[in-house]
């Protein structure tokens, strides 16, 4: 009777980690949709944690009996688990590395957005790995009602069939996300860019709801409405480049996210 | 009171020779800021959630690097998200009377050839599409019904 209450309340351990992990899947998608790095690394790291805490508690809680079984199964859950985790440690440098082209906006926008899609196709991996780890807990759970009467892991093994050929449709992510060559970035429009950011908070304290432009890296003209600043722009735009902008409404280096289905 | 009739303009469908011919509207497209115009023939695509994709052509034609937005846009796609320049311009179809300040965009690593107008701005419009005659209309200053 001890027995059967241990066997519970391991896999009832087991199962709670599983459920914690899935929240963390869920918070992940969460921080995917602000695009926000840090959040995205730091609940990724959370992901490979208790991903790790749950094959070591089953290793150690499943019943010996059922660990024959189940262990050809779960085999390859380490190898996976040990090369996603070489590829996200590559990966996790990427936030902190030094932007080495002159665009801040773009620079920062296309390192959140290889963060985002290489961690996706990570954490496609681990579901992967989450998803046969509940495979094996829902056989050690159907033995464990049985009191031992389990029947052969059939299910388990076609499970991890299925989850191999799965395996082509997320492959390990590239270790390196910033490869290629930077693009060209026009120095004048690099210039208005980066005094548009810098200037950003003094801009809303003096000018909230007006529209403005800055030209040679500096602000060149005020109006309320488009048109009227366009009037009086004129004349005053260094080297045919200029940002506008309408303070409050438009932020300097936010990134607008649209949907183009059209491509498909 | 007399009551106005609806202004409506139509323009034939484009493509003739592609899969299938799709509809298309024209209009002037205007900066402001460097005084150039343009008459614009896009694709109308509801399946882009903005305003308006341009050629590269096009921008260097209405001279838009002189009034970019300080911000980049991004399109998602199935396949790989998309970077865009983003900048105002005024959007007018003088038969309907009307002038939109929309939002232009021109893709940055990548050749778009065929300019897009998207919900951004289709919403803002009567549209009819008038398939059997392979015809597009739009309505100002009153639906259809």
């Amino acid at each position: 009777m001890g027995d059967i209450k241990g066997r519970a309340d391991a896999l009832m351990a087991c199962s709670t980690k599983l459920a914690s992990f899935y929240e963390k899947a869920a918070e992940f998608i969460e921080a995917l949709s602000s695009l926000d790095v840090n959040k995205i690394v730091e609940i990724t790291d959370g992901g490979f944690r208790l991903i790790e805490e749950l094959v070591a508690l089953m290793a150690q809680n499943a019943p010996k009996e059922l660990l024959m079984d189940i262990t050809e199964a779960l085999k390859p859950i380490d190898t996976w688990i040990s090369l996603t985790k070489s590829a996200w440690s590559a990966i996790r440098k990427v936030p902190t590395m030094p932007v080495y082209y002159d665009a801040s906006p773009y620079a920062k926008a296309w390192a959140s957005l290889g963060v985002a899609n290489t961690t996706s196709r990570l954490w496609l991996k681990l579901l992967l790995i989450a998803s046969l780890i509940s495979m094996a807990l829902g056989y050690w759970s159907g033995s464990a009602v049985r009191e031992g009467v389990g029947e052969r892991p059939t299910r388990i093994v076609r499970a991890v069939e299925v989850i191999r050929a799965l395996e082509f449709m997320a492959p390990m992510p590239e270790p390196l996300i910033i490869s290629g060559v930077p693009p060209s970035v026009d120095e004048e429009k690099a210039r208005n860019l980066r005094a548009a950011e810098e200037m950003a908070e003094e801009l809303k304290a003096k000018y909230m709801g007006k529209w403005v432009a800055i030209s040679g890296g500096e602000l060149i003209a005020v109006a309320d409405s488009f048109k009227e600043l366009a009037e009086r722009m004129r004349g005053k735009i260094i080297k045919e480049k200029a940002v506008v902008m309408k303070v409050g409404e438009h932020k300097p280096g936010r990134v607008v996210k649209e949907w183009w289905s059209g491509l498909l | 009171m007399v009551e106005r009739a609806p202004l409506k303009r139509c323009w034939n469908y484009a493509g003739e020779r592609d899969v299938r011919p799709y509809p298309v509207m024209e209009f002037i497209l205007r900066n402001p800021v460097a005084e150039r115009e343009l008459l614009i023939r896009a694709r109308v695509d509801t399946g882009f959630s903005g305003e308006l994709i341009l050629t590269h052509d096009q921008w260097e034609k209405l001279r838009l690097e002189t009034a970019v937005l300080p911000e980049r846009g991004v399109l998602w796609t199935i396949t790989s998200p998309l970077f865009t320049e983003r900048v105002n311009v005024l959007l007018t179809i003088p038969e309907l009377e009307l002038e939109l300040q929309v939002v232009a965009e021109r893709l940055l690593r990548f050749i778009e050839e065929r300019a897009l107008v998207g919900r951004g701005v289709l919403n803002k419009l009567f549209l009819e599409l008038r398939g059997p005659e392979k015809r597009c209309c739009v309505f100002r200053g009153g639906s259809t019904e």
